[in-house]
Order: structure tokens, then sequence, then C-alpha cells
């Protein structure tokens, strides 16, 4: 059984594998080539490095022709500087506003009565069924200027002056918060909902009030979701290119929006390519500590 | 085939995960139509041996024999063995009749008579009204039968239990029990219980390994493993017992008599048992008692006995359980009959004293 | 003290959904605005519904999405299942990690970073953008989703099912199909129905990965909605949301008359 797999197993097993190498794998090492070429007026714009039939001789000639031309662009560039400080920046407090709003509302699903926790959590999920670019597109009728928004806040007499919050990062980071909170509700539902009940009566019959009952159990309980639901809104949130274009203003800065200007608007592959690169190696450190939580939640010992 | 080959042969089989080895250099039989029990606590490689005789597990060294023959390259799908899960894994999707009949549709056998067997499976295990319903909707005793009738169906060579009662309430295993006793009886073949449960084992069983650290500790019929266990470990792990420290006071070669003194009855005569092995002057031996064995009485001083206080007392219905300390600090268990027991009270002094034929030394 | 909790509770839920549906609903029912005015109620009007069905680049994007999302998600549907079976089922094996790690990370991975890179896999490999590598693209994005929920339900089924079947004279392919197989199946189709709703929606990879004359409806709708809010924006949306909503509904409604019927 260990040893030798029957065919069907191996099929199993090769099939997706083999898809996800030549597909998700192998279009990375093509990423950190062309990041190392030069760029050209061309179709496709750039000068190849080496072509990989040529054989072993032409490969090391190849290797000899790496430009860091592209790296050097973007260093130089204080643009793209900006760009990763600024993603960065924007998704880390788009992430503890997604946090903070999602936190009571998935405390108060996983406390709700167990008739309906299902109903919950399925409202819960559905947004996620609808277009990504219909949801943050709904956002522009109602922060604009104009918009909805304003329209109701001045109708109560609540303000005078139409607030300018669309074109800001403001807008950015409501659409960031709005866009991801089922990423994030998820987990925290699933952290809180496992815990044993007995366990805040435990405590409340140790003599803790509902606040340290919450503190000290519920909370600490429930980290592993914060975590999870943290990365799962932040990791994306950076790269993130549809929110900052249609809700961002002029000088909202995120990388994948530069990014995708580089690439349709200036066809600067390699410059792109290298901006690609080293955003996968900004988010690899939280990827791995997904990976590694995500793991720690199914994996069993084997 | 030749008729004196046992059905399973395991012979000198080890397996080892990783660093740990699970089964070491084991070897046992199992005969035609036998009630054989592996009986061990949990992590002991009994269950690692059961899958090995199923073939979900390949072993690192030695053979298992069916019949005589190899099975090493026999999978699991084509052995004549079947087993039911401990966690019976019915197939969720598939109504009771359903169950049954898997095995006999991966057989090809003809329509008609799936349809007789699978009959005759409810019928045993008394399922008949339920043959429609789905493994959820099946109490536990339920859905232990179908895992049952669905193992039995194909008439197995040999049928593997793994702890086929864990899960059942204890009014029920011991129905089970029987029903399972009976069910054999009809049938012919021959089970492999696995169990942590000595009851079990002992209630069941027509012989039973004893099995420790992936060896075993003592093999033979339940109540020659029951009445005279081979090793202090196997005497404590089988039912209650009493281990009285005495010291040999001659030679003996194994199975003679042998005059040995009670640690604590350093007054009274020298008590005369057999023992197996052989025993130098001077050793230290334990003597085994079961409690039912040993009988109480009150005070009697100057009798050949072991005297010590009673310090707690459990009523059990028909016996009363009494803890008496020894003067060594050992403290003793003796099963006193109702009458008797009821009237003891904590702190009195007591007398124990036990048949030379119901004591058992052990040297090891 | 616990009402006052069960108040603060239920406030809560009521303002979070809300926040989450209320853009929704706000933008369907403006979808309705007889008004070109996108923020001021005009009257009920189905106009722009009528104004879409004249959008001929529109209705052929619309059928480009539907094939799309038709066949990627066939694709990501078993190659997810395959990749589900290989990790609840195989145990170890080697090249699990990464195995296992390339299966999650479309989860999280920016799409701009997948849509960059197959992109360039696709110039790399001199593949004509169209049709097909649109459908590459959304079968691998797809395929970690179906791969997420297919081995959710399996790892909540007793593992020792298969062995049970091939105990009971299976053989391994036998045990996958009459056994693992029928049990994941209603994972299975709610696998191809998320990674065809996936497929359906997605922006920003099909931008990558479309050529000349395969532009999706997502892509459509982004370049109008750059223009700034239309109400025929709000209408196609609405179709979008509606017939996502529909295909969600016929598939609840199929599995629980399944669910009754046995």
């Amino acid at each position: 059984m260990i040893s030798h797999r029957a065919w069907s197993e191996r099929l199993v097993l090769i099939a997706p594998y083999a898809w996800l190498a030549v597909l998700f794998l192998a279009p990375f090492a093509i990423v950190i080539k062309i990041s190392l070429s030069q760029s050209a007026l061309a179709l496709p714009p750039y000068t190849p490095v080496f072509d990989w039939r040529a054989g072993p001789d032409a490969w090391i000639a190849g290797v000899r022709e790496f430009s860091f031309a592209a790296y050097a662009s973007l260093a130089e560039d204080a643009l793209y500087l900006d760009s990763y400080l600024s993603s960065l920046r924007l998704a880390a407090t788009a992430t503890v506003l997604t946090l903070l709003v999602a936190y009571p509302m998935a405390y108060a699903m996983a406390r709700a009565p167990a008739r309906w926790r299902p109903v919950l959590v399925t409202l819960a999920i559905a947004p996620f069924w609808t277009s990504f670019l219909i949801r943050v597109y709904a956002w522009i009728a109602i922060l604009k200027d104009e918009g909805l928004l304003n329209h109701a806040l001045i109708a109560l007499g609540l303000i005078a002056e139409p607030l300018h919050v669309f074109g800001t990062d403001w807008a950015v980071q409501i659409g960031i918060v709005y866009s991801y909170l089922p990423f994030m509700l998820l987990p925290l539902y699933n952290a809180i909902a496992r815990q044993d009940a007995s366990l805040v009566e435990a405590a409340a019959d140790l003599g803790a009030g509902p606040v340290a009952q919450f503190w000290k159990i519920t909370f600490p309980l429930s980290l592993g979701g914060v975590l999870a639901g943290a990365l799962l809104v932040f990791i994306p949130a950076v790269g993130e290119f549809v929110i900052p274009d249609l809700l961002g203003g002029s000088d909202t800065l995120m990388i994948g929006h530069t990014m995708w200007t580089e690439f349709f608007d200036n066809r600067d592959w390699p410059t792109a390519s290298a901006a690609t690169v080293v955003l996968l190696a900004l988010l690899l450190p939280p990827l791995a500590l997904y990976d590694r939580s995500r793991r720690r939640a199914t994996e069993q010992p084997t | 085939m030749s008729s004196s080959d046992p059905l399973i042969r395991v012979d000198s089989v080890r397996k080892r995960f990783g660093g740990v080895t699970a089964v070491d250099d084991l070897s046992l039989d199992i005969g035609h139509g036998e009630f054989f029990a592996l009986l061990g606590p949990s992590g002991c490689g009994k269950t690692t041996l059961m899958r090995m005789i199923a073939g979900f597990e390949t072993p690192d060294e030695g053979r298992i024999l069916l019949d005589g023959e190899d099975i090493a390259a026999t999978p699991p799908h084509r052995r004549p063995v079947n087993m039911m899960f401990q966690s019976y894994a019915l197939f969720p999707h598939m109504n009771v009749e359903r169950n049954i009949a898997f095995g006999l549709e991966r057989e090809r056998m003809p329509r008609a008579d799936i349809a007789a067997r699978v009959d005759e499976m409810l019928r045993l295990t008394q399922l008949e009204p339920l043959r429609r319903r789905r493994p959820d909707q099946l109490s536990g005793g339920q859905r232990q039968r179908v895992a049952l009738a669905r193992a039995l169906a194909k008439r197995p060579r040999l049928l593997l239990l793994d702890e086929p009662l864990a899960a059942l309430d204890r009014k029920l295993r011991e129905e089970t029990q029987f029903e399972l006793m009976e069910i054999r009886r009809g049938l012919g073949m021959s089970f492999m219980l696995v169990t942590h449960d000595q009851n079990e084992a002992m209630a069941m069983a027509d012989r039973i390994a004893v099995m420790r650290e992936g060896r075993i500790e003592q093999m033979g019929p339940a109540r020659e493993v029951y009445r005279m266990p081979a090793t202090r470990w196997a005497a404590g792990f089988i039912g209650e017992i009493n281990l009285f420290e005495a010291i040999a006071l001659r030679d003996a070669s194994a199975g003679q008599a042998c005059d040995m003194r009670l640690r604590d009855a350093p007054e009274a005569a020298p008590i005369s048992l057999t023992c197996d092995a052989p025993l130098r002057a001077g050793q230290e031996v334990a003597v085994a008692v079961r409690p039912e064995n040993l009988a109480l009485r009150r005070g009697a001083p100057g009798a050949a006995c072991l005297r010590g206080d009673v310090v707690e007392l459990a009523f059990r219905g028909d016996t009363t359980l009494a803890r008496v300390r020894l003067p060594s600090g050992f403290v003793a268990r003796a099963n006193a009959p109702g009458a008797g027991g009821e009237s003891l009270t904590r702190g009195e002094a007591v007398c124990l004293s036990f048949d030379v034929a119901a004591a058992r030394v052990l040297a090891s | 003290m616990t009402r006052g909790r069960g108040f603060f509770r239920w406030s809560v839920l009521v303002a979070g959904f809300v926040f989450l549906y209320a853009p929704i609903a706000l933008l369907v029912i403006y979808s309705f605005n007889a008004s070109r005015l996108v923020t001021v109620w005009g009257g009920f009007s189905p106009r722009w519904y009528i104004a879409l069905l004249d959008d001929r680049q529109m209705v052929d994007a619309a059928f480009i999405s539907l094939r799309v999302a038709f066949v990627s998600a066939l694709f990501a549907t078993a190659l997810g299942t395959c990749a589900a079976i290989a990790l609840a089922r195989l145990g170890s094996f080697r090249g699990r990690a990464l195995f296992a790690a390339m299966v999650m990370a479309p989860l999280v991975m920016p799409e701009v970073i997948m849509g960059l890179s197959l992109l360039l896999l696709f110039v790399a490999l001199d593949a004509p953008r169209g049709f097909w590598t649109i459908v590459l693209a959304h079968a691998t994005m797809g395929m970690c989703f179906v791969a997420v929920v297919v081995r959710e339900r399996l790892e909540g089924v007793d593992r020792s099912i298969e062995e049970a079947a091939m105990d009971l004279g299976a053989s391994p392919a036998q045990a996958l199909l009459r056994v693992t197989l029928p049990i994941a199946m209603p994972s299975i189709l709610a696998g191809y129905v998320l990674a065809f709703t996936l497929s359906l929606d997605d922006f920003v990879i099909a931008s990558f990965t479309s050529g000349p004359g395969s532009t999706t409806l997502p892509m459509r709708v982004y370049s109008q909605a750059r223009l700034g809010v239309s109400p025929e924006i709000n209408a196609i949306s609405t179709v979008m949301i509606g017939f996502v909503a529909a295909l969600l509904c016929v598939h609840a409604l199929a599995r629980a008359s399944r669910r009754a019927r046995d």
C-alpha cells in the first residue's frame, strides 16, 4: 500500500500535479526569466535572454547576458518604492479595519441560536459569489461626492458639505474591507463556534466576569482564526488592482495598479516582471505563514 | 494445502513505523474454526498485526501464510479475509442492503444469489426491517450489526473484528457478545478479535494472545491465561490480582513443588507451590492470587494466614471488595461474599488465606 | 444582562449584514431607475434592460463568458477533485508539501501575479491568446477552490471507508469510483458551481490571458465602469447577480430534492 500505488491513485495524483507544475510553477520561472531581460520595442516587448531549446552552451551564454536593468530601474524609480510601501500600508490598515468589523459579527454569529447559524453563515458567504468587480463598482455610486451616502447624510442634516471620500485612500480601504469581509468572517466564525461553550461557563463559574470571559478565554482561543483571516485579507489586498483603480484617486498608489499600468500602458514587460518578482518576494513570508497555519489546521500527522 | 496447516500462520513477523517497532518477531497460528483474540493495551501492536493479515500493511520481515501459502503479494481486495472496522466504515451513500451486497457484487455473484445472501445476512443480524435505511439513520448498535453482516456476507475464511464492541454501551455490549458467539457457531468460520478489553476476550475467545510492546506475552486458552498468568505483567493486565512478595526457601526445578515464605507472613509455616521455572534458594518471586480466591476471616490470631487491617470497603452487590493493608504496606484486595462482607468495618483486623491450588508463582 | 447582550449581538448582525448587502441592493434598485442619473430616483423603468439587448458587444461578451465558465469549470472540477483525493486520501507522497502549497496558493495569490505570469507563459509558448488561454487560466484558479471544497468533505468522512471497500473485494480503482467519488459527489457539484461563477466573475486574470475577439463580460463591464457609473452597468450587473443567484438556487434545490428522494 505504501511502496506501490494503484494506477488510479497515480492518475489522481499526477494529473493535478502536472497541471499545476505547468500552469502555476512554470509561469513564475518565466516571470523571473523575463525580469532579467532587456526591454525592447517589439512584440513581445523584450529581448529574450535565452532560448531553452538551444542547449546548454547557449544557456550559459544566455546567463551571461542576464540583465538587472529592470531591477535597477525599479530601485531608481521612486514610484515603485512608494507603491510598495503604500500598498503594504493600505493593506495592513484595511486588514485591521476588516478585523474590527468582522470580529463582533463573527462572534455574534457564533453565539446566535444554533438553528440560525447555518443561515447566517450562508448570508456571510453569499456576497463572495457575486462578481468582485460589481461589488466594488457598487461603491462608486455610494461614495461619490454627489453619491448616495452624501445625499443621505445631507438630507438627514448631519453634514452641510459633501464628504470627499471617493478617489481617496479611504475609499480604497472601504473597498477592501467590504470586498474581503467574507474571507475574514469565516475563519473567525469557525474559530469561535468551535470552542466548547462550557469553557466560558467554567470561567464564569470560577469568577470571571463577561469582560474577563472574553479576553481571557474566547479571544485567545480564536487567535488562530484571527491569523488565518488576516492573512486571507492582507495577501491579496497588497496586490489589489480593481479597488484602487475604481475607487482610488490619482494619488492612490498600489503596486498591483502600478504593475498593470507598466504592463499594459507602458508595455515595459521586464520592469513589470521585476515588480512582480519583488511583490512575490514581499508576500512570501505571509504566504509561508498562511501555509503553516493552514497545515496546522488541516493536516493530520501521517 | 494440507489439512494439518493452520488457517493462518504468522511467522516471525516484524513491522516498524519510523523508529517504532510495532510488531516484533511475532509468530502465532490461528486454527480452522477457532475464535482467537489478540488482547493488549493500546499501542501494543495488535491493530498493526491485524492490518497485516487484512493486507493493509506489509510486514518488513517474516511471512503470513493462509492455508500454508504466503499471501504477501495478495492485495487486500483479493484476500479471503474480511474485517469489521472499529469505526464500522459503513458506506454513507448506500443503504443497509447495498452495504451488505457491496462485497458480493465485487465477486460478480449472480443477482439472485446476492439477494438471497443479503436476505440471509439481514435475518441473521435481525436487520430486516431496516434494510432500506442509510447508516446515518441507524443507532450505534444497528450500525454495528450492519458492519458485521457486511463482513460476514462474503463468507470469509477469517473474520477480523477490530474492537467490535468499543462503541456500544455496556448492556448492549454483553448482548452483542453472545450474539457474536452464536453467529460464529452457526457459520463455523474463524474469528480473530482485537481488543483491549480482557472481559470481552475472556467471554468470547477460545484462545487468547496477550500482546505487549509488539510481542506476545502469553498465549493459550482463555481460562488458562486467566488462571495461570505467565508473568507479573500479564497477571496484572488480565483482571484484578494480588501479587504477594515471597522468597524461595530452596532450589527447585521447573514443575517441582517449592517451599516459599510470604514476606507478609514471616511466622507462618512455609507454603509449598508448584512453579513453571526453576528457582534458586533465596530468589524473590511473586505469588499471584485472584481476589475471589482470597478468603477473608475476622481476627483469628494464630491461624496460618496473612494478617492485616481493612482500609476500605466497596459494596458490589453480590460481593464486597475489601482492601486490606498488610504489614509490609502492600494493599491486598479480597472479595468477601455478600453476607460475610456486610458486617465488616473499616480498621478491623482480618486474616487472609488462600488455597495453594489457586495460587501461582511468578518468577518474572 | 443576558437580554442586553442578546440585543447587542443582534444589532451587530443586522448592521453587518446591512453593510454587506446594501451596496448590492442599491445597485439592483437603481438598475430599474428611469432617470439616467444614477443617484436620483426617477421612477421605475426597465428601459436599461431593453437597451442591453441592443448592445451587441455586451451580449457577445456574455456568451463568451458563459462558454469560458462552462468549459473551464469542467477542467477545474476534474483536476480539483483529483487534487482533493490526493491530499485527503493518499497519505504521504514525495513532494506533498509542494503540492499542497500549490493547491492552496491561488486562493490568496494576488490575481495580478497569476494573470501576469500566465500571460508570460502563453507568450513564451507562442500560444495564440483567446478563448482557450482564458479557459486554462480559469481552470487553474478554479481547481484550487474545488480542491478546498471537496477536500473538506472527504476529510469529514471516515478514512477507513476505502479500506473497507478494498477489504470487501474492490480494487483501488473500484473503491475510488464506487465509494470515494459518490460520497464526494455533492461537494464535487458544489465545486463545479463555484468554479463556474468564479470564472464568470473574473476580470483581472481574464484581462491578462484574453486576446482579440475574446473579451469577457467583466472586461466589458470594467471598460464601461472606468468611464463612470451608468445605469446600463447597473442593469448588466443585476443580470449577472441574478444569473448566479438562480444558479445557486437550482443547485440548492437539486441538492435538497436529491436528499429528500433518498
